[in-house]
């Protein structure tokens, strides 16, 4: 995991116009190296998906959408690219999956007609080969008997089918990475455990980077290397899965991690919760930093917005006024509830 | 909590007429709901498990009479109700309230707030003088975290949690005896989640509520529930005392349902066992003998021809399977603990 495949930096994203634009995302700078599998994680209105979205340049010729900063890949900044290299690169080099895989599926086309397409697109392959490798992309997604499915329509397939049908279509032009939108939410936990599993099998056999994107935590903790939590657009904290985790530096990371009632913990009285909601950043976002009028910690420092700072460990990154001691006891009291 | 039961459940049925062809006969019968029974005490909350289309909503539904069943018994404080007309319901529905996952599309865009609970109190002729309907009102929306100034408020001026909490509010309006919810906090945000659920469980230790509470998350199940029910393709496979279901579980269904679920630790990866393969059997057409055979991994010949009866095991602890037996259990868990 040495290569950078892809570099962001202070990626921008407004959404309106001039004075009543709001700021979806600002300033956000993360890398992906090849292989690696980063979650973004948070609340519904964080900005992850925009942010997926803007690297993936989706919301590129929405009118309305205004973006600014560097998208890196391969030595080439997405962001001031022509629509016809961006769309050399979408589908071939970067995919991405979604939450609902009838967005993705026409129901009126075959399922192996929606594959073959793109491999036709991005690729030279014959007819004939196109079908093979069709046949061979749904077996590899876990499509039983994929040769007598090829002919499907997709309201033929289960939810967990189509999933994995789409992420077929995903691969077929071969990508170095992979967007995933929360590709399990709307999935049982049996049939999400499946498709988890068939995502790290693929990067492991194919060296695919992931941005996977997810409200849930314990999805996370199953798949992630690294971890970036965002709150109201913006980045709070980054590490390793691990570090953030183990020892989460930020309020909010900390809460969240607190207020599942997970199974691996004792069952208390009273869940712990984040008091308030998260804010709607159409109607401007708090002073100083975002996350002040709900975190129990605020001090008067926190009315300036605090810049992200290294905790020492690794690339273990937080955006809080919190002095390390302070930061250190958010993690010891998570421990003393796990 | 085992006091006298305050409903009863026997062998409850719901089949739904598939209907095709010009004549809109009945050419097949989906039954959501297969001869299930249990019975809630006063003042208990049962919850119930399941994926999607097992049948848990159907069932909620029919022991709330917003549907009839099929065939079978509901008693509810001693009175059948599951084949009372809707003109004999009608006292009944002050009894029973009903909290659903979407509080958006339960709530009138048009209306305030006050106007929502108003009507509630009216509708049931509990409402006063305008005066006391106004306290009666504020006093509501304290009991759920709100301030009473909200009463003034539109439901697109709050956030999901907020609607949620008018949505219990309204619920209580009427002094239920019962409340059924289905999925109650599958829509909103974690960190809201946990206020949610502290709510209700604090309204059902002040007010001694009885609950049916519907889910597909364990974890949320866990947190709320006195005794939980596992539903699979219309039957309920396993019954448990919460704690018994999480340490012990007798089904297979059940022990890999828990195995699939996620854990926010990435240290936890791997807790699994098995994985079970493939997706739920369609309803209209289930396996025979015990419905989950086609991907138990304990599986026999027995399996396929005997449908399994649902039998104590332990004290209050229920399964239907030929190899419920404990030992199989304790490994499963100290599996899923460590």
């Amino acid at each position: 995991m040495t290569k950078v495949l892809l570099e962001v930096d202070s990626l921008t994203v407004r959404l309106g116009h001039a004075d009543s634009a709001a700021t979806l995302v600002e300033e956000l700078s993360f890398s992906v190296a090849a292989g690696e599998i980063l979650c973004i994680v948070g609340e519904s209105g964080c900005g992850k998906t925009v942010t997926a979205r803007s690297v993936i340049g989706l919301n590129r010729n929405e009118p309305g959408f205004h973006t600014s900063g560097k998208i890196m890949f391969d030595g080439r900044n997405l962001l001031t690219l022509d629509e016809p290299s961006m769309r050399r690169i979408r589908g071939a080099r970067m995919s991405m999956i979604f939450q609902d895989p009838m967005s993705s599926l026409n129901p009126l086309h075959r399922i192996g007609t929606q594959i073959e397409e793109s491999l036709a697109i991005h690729g030279d392959l014959g007819r004939r080969e196109r079908r093979e490798r069709t046949v061979e992309l749904l077996s590899q997604v876990g499509i039983p008997d994929a040769r007598a499915r090829i002919d499907d329509y997709p309201h033929q397939f289960s939810g967990g089918m189509r999933q994995r049908a789409m992420i077929a279509l995903a691969l077929a032009g071969n990508p170095d990475l992979l967007i995933a939108d929360e590709p399990t939410t709307a999935l049982d936990v049996t049939t999400q455990k499946q498709i988890l599993t068939l995502l790290e099998r693929l990067r492991n056999d194919y060296g695919m980077a992931v941005i996977f994107i997810t409200h849930d935590l314990g999805v996370v903790a199953e798949i992630a290397d690294r971890v970036m939590v965002m709150y109201a657009g913006k980045c709070v904290e980054s590490g390793t899965v691990r570090e953030v985790f183990h020892a989460p530096q930020h309020p909010y990371t900390a809460g969240l991690l607190a207020s599942i009632p997970a199974l691996n913990r004792p069952k208390l009285p009273r869940l712990q919760s984040i008091r308030g909601a998260p804010p709607v950043l159409s109607e401007g976002r708090p002073e100083g930093c975002a996350f002040q009028p709900r975190c129990a910690h605020a001090f008067d420092a926190c009315s300036t917005e605090p810049p992200m700072t290294s905790t020492g460990e690794l690339d273990h990154l937080d955006r809080c006024w919190l002095l390390p001691a302070q930061k250190r006891h958010l993690a010891n009291a998570m421990e003393v509830n796990a | 909590m085992t006091h006298a039961p305050l409903v009863t459940v026997s062998d409850l049925r719901k089949s739904f007429a598939i209907r095709a062809g010009l004549m809109r006969r009945v050419r097949d019968e989906l039954r959501a709901v297969d001869g299930v029974s249990f019975d809630i005490g006063q003042g208990e909350t049962l919850g119930l498990v399941g994926e999607s289309g097992c049948g848990k909503s159907t069932l909620a539904r029919c022991v709330a009479r917003l549907a009839e069943p099929t065939s079978g018994s509901v008693r509810f404080a001693g009175d059948e109700i599951a084949h009372l007309t809707s003109r004999r319901l009608r006292p009944l529905r002050r009894s029973i309230q009903l909290i659903f996952q979407d509080p958006m599309a339960s709530l009138n865009p048009r209306k305030r707030i006050g106007t929502t609970l108003r009507d509630a109190l009216r509708f049931q002729g509990i409402a006063g003088t305008r005066a006391r309907e106004t306290s009666r009102i504020g006093a509501l929306l304290e009991q759920v975290g709100l301030a009473p100034s909200y009463a003034d408020r539109m439901p697109r001026e709050l956030s999901g949690g907020q609607r949620q909490r008018v949505v219990i509010a309204r619920a209580l309006a009427v002094e239920p005896r019962f409340i059924v919810a289905d999925e109650p906090v599958s829509a909103l945000d974690v960190s809201v989640q946990a206020q949610i659920l502290n709510l209700l469980k604090d309204l059902k230790d002040t007010l001694g509520l009885t609950m049916l509470f519907i889910s597909h998350d364990l974890g949320v199940v866990r947190h709320v529930s006195d005794r939980i029910g596992v539903m699979y393709l219309g039957k309920l496979v396993e019954l448990a005392p919460a704690d018994a279901l999480y340490e012990t579980p007798l089904h297979p269904y059940s022990r890999a349902l828990l195995a699939a679920v996620p854990l926010p630790d990435p240290d936890a990866r791997g807790h699994h066992g098995n994985v079970i393969e493939g997706d739920i059997p369609t309803p209209l057409n289930p396996p025979r003998g015990c419905r989950f055979h086609t991907r138990c991994p304990l599986a026999q010949e027995i399996c396929v021809k005997t449908e399994p009866v649902l039998t104590a095991h332990a004290k209050g602890h229920f399964a239907a399977c030929h190899f419920a037996s404990a030992e199989h259990g304790v490994q499963a868990t100290s599996k899923a603990v460590n």
